[in-house]
């Protein structure tokens, strides 16, 4: 693949648009977004802050309804527009602010700069076209390649994703695909124009445990050649322990956790992870899983002081309950949102 | 875990309560256009296992591997093609409509989405209490006097009762999913990806509800699910399926420590595990 192994360079090698003081590829900073409802703006999304450098992949880690999704869409430029915005923070791309970009900007970008694979991918898939189509389409608005170069670099692309027999399986329309040679067509969408960033909101957990584990194995390859940042999505401990550098944990819309994957998952300084991983079955024997009692605040409805306060076995009346908790480093590269993680001792993986 | 569950679950009797053999189902995939069947798919293929009373066999295999269609069949929501499934003695498979009936009693169902399986515009109450409707000759009064109870026993609130399904969370949907299943007694719960769709917090507390009401009842369970990490957890023995067919059956840490067949290697070696890594 000459081609991908070019783009590996622009992304790599150039450090293109500079500007940004860190270097990193990815920079939000104070995140904040808003949803209408009958009640107001509800914050669903609140400081949050994190960077993705070239050719890392960041785990986004969270149950449903901790904002991990909505964070995505905001980096992408994807929320609604009238029922959401975004209150505060900034998100810059290899240095350019994207945040204010008119939707004509933002399109630029999404379509060459930053590009996005979902958990479901017969739904982003049109199934009136030929897989082939769809993806010369993306060369063609973006690239303003000619049809039949386009037509050409489907075919690499499909072959670079691992579909066997790209050159005839291009004039076939997605139905005639399987649950795991979609998401591959879906990646091979995403590359079409080489992204420096790619998104992953839950890419394989639709998929048998045997395809995602060859779909987690593609991205990883894949990153590796084109030197890609990956922001990738997910509740599942397991795939994130397998595929990113560093893990952000996310509760009630916050960032309570970030750390590289190794100190998240055996060292945890906040309770929701330390709660997270009592979830889990263990390798061996049959200890009875703690769970976390209680359930994840609504927007509206966030509790004063620590929003995990409620659900927390090591909270503290008078404390946890009253200070809303900062995200501080605790360690050299480890940052919680806990008041006692100086205190408390934390079970990780054993 | 398993030391209390086989203390105080394991009958007098040596006669396992669930004995399926030969279990066949076929489905016509494509028809010529008479109508007469074209192809066939065999979804469920001479599939033979046994469960004891008051214990769990956890059904583990990818899509299409025929293990919804296998806890379908033994619940006779489908007929099968061939092969017996009988429970506590009495044939399934050959009951009658009277037999079936009571048949029906011994056998609930849990399935993965519990708010398609909860009419919405009925208040919990007469949710969870709806197959007494059916198997007893209580009146509404009784029925939510048994629903109480069964509030109780999945840790729900009393006062949940008055409520409607769409005013919970997925986990207790699938407590009230659960009370519902208990509400006749049923010797036999098949959970088909009953904790498939919750979150991990909530997935565990489930899981422990279920483990706690086996314990309690002695109720044993079909688990039906993709996620092998926790069939070995809930199940005392283990069938893995492909293709509707079982390639290996096995004591649940037997098969998750050193399968035999190497499917179920492969299936277990794709299982992303945190602890692995490194």
């Amino acid at each position: 693949m000459t081609d991908a192994g070019t783009g590996a360079v622009t992304a790599a090698g150039t450090g293109s648009g500079t500007g940004s003081g860190t270097g990193a590829l990815l920079e939000v900073e104070g995140l904040a977004v808003e949803f209408a409802t009958a009640q107001g703006w509800a914050r669903v999304v609140d400081d949050v802050s994190f960077t993705i450098g070239r050719g890392e992949t960041l785990g986004l880690l969270g149950e449903s309804g901790c904002g991990k999704s909505v964070t995505s869409l905001a980096v992408m430029g994807l929320l609604p527009p009238r029922s959401s915005r975004i209150a505060a923070g900034s998100i810059r791309l290899d240095g350019r602010e994207l945040r204010g970009l008119s939707e004509s900007e933002l399109s630029d970008v999404r379509g060459n700069a930053v590009s996005m694979i979902f958990q479901e991918p017969m739904t982003s898939l049109d199934p009136a076209f030929r897989v082939g189509e769809q993806i010369s389409a993306v060369l063609r608005r973006h690239r303003g390649a000619s049809r039949s170069a386009a037509r050409r670099r489907a075919v690499e692309l499909l072959d670079l994703v691992g579909i066997p027999d790209a050159a005839r399986r291009v004039d076939d329309y997605p139905h005639t695909f399987s649950g795991g040679m979609r998401q591959r067509v879906m990646i091979a969408i995403a590359l079409a124009c080489e992204p420096d960033l790619l998104i992953a909101d839950e890419p394989t957990t639709a998929l048998d445990v045997t395809v995602q584990k060859q779909i987690l194995e593609l991205l990883a390859g894949l990153q590796e050649r084109l030197g890609m940042g990956v922001l990738f999505v997910t509740h599942d401990m397991g795939v994130i322990s397998q595929i990113s550098d560093r893990v952000v944990v996310m509760y009630a819309g916050q960032v309570v956790e970030q750390a590289s994957t190794e100190e998240v998952f055996w060292h945890p300084q906040h309770p929701y992870t330390e709660g997270l991983l009592a979830c889990l079955p263990a390798e061996h024997g049959r200890e009875r899983l703690r769970g976390i009692p209680g359930l994840v605040p609504g927007p509206l409805d966030l509790p004063g002081g620590c929003r995990f306060h409620p659900r927390c076995h090591h909270a503290r009346a008078g404390v946890c309950d009253v200070t809303p908790p900062g995200l501080d480093e605790v360690l050299a590269g480890h940052h919680t949102r806990c008041l006692l993680a100086r205190d408390i001792e934390l079970r990780g993986i054993s | 875990m398993s030391e209390p569950l086989q203390v105080v679950a394991e009958p007098a009797s040596p006669e396992p309560l669930l004995v399926v053999r030969d279990l066949t189902k076929t489905f016509v995939t494509r028809r010529d256009p008479l109508g007469r069947p074209r192809e066939r798919l065999t979804a469920v293929d001479a599939v033979s296992f046994e469960l004891a009373a008051g214990r769990t066999l956890g059904l583990v295999g990818e899509s299409g591997s025929g293990k919804s269609t296998t806890g379908r069949l033994i619940a006779r929501l489908i007929e099968p093609d061939a092969g017996t499934v009988v429970l506590g003695g009495r044939d399934v498979t050959a009951a009658g409509r009277e037999e079936l009936r009571e048949l029906r009693r011994d056998v609930a169902m849990v399935f993965q989405d519990p708010y398609s399986s909860l009419d919405p515009s009925w208040i919990v109450a007469d949710v969870i209490a709806e197959p007494l409707r059916y198997h007893s000759g209580l009146g509404r009064r009784e029925r939510h006097r048994r629903a109480a109870e069964l509030l109780d026993q999945v840790g729900l609130d009393r006062r949940a009762a008055m409520r409607y399904p769409y005013e919970f969370s997925g986990g207790q949907r699938q407590r009230l999913a659960i009370a519902r299943a208990l509400a006749l007694n049923p010797r036999l719960i098949i959970c088909d990806e009953a904790v498939s769709a919750l979150d991990v917090s909530t997935q565990a507390s489930i899981i422990t509800l279920l483990e706690d009401l086996q314990r309690e009842l002695g109720v044993s369970y079909l688990f039906i699910s993709h996620d092998l990490a926790v069939v070995r957890h809930v199940s005392h023995r283990v069938a893995v399926m492909r293709g509707g067919a079982i390639v290996e059956t096995g004591d649940a840490d037997r098969v998750w420590s050193d399968p035999q067949e190497d499917y179920t290697r492969a299936l277990l070696d794709a299982v992303p595990r945190v602890a692995r890594r490194v």
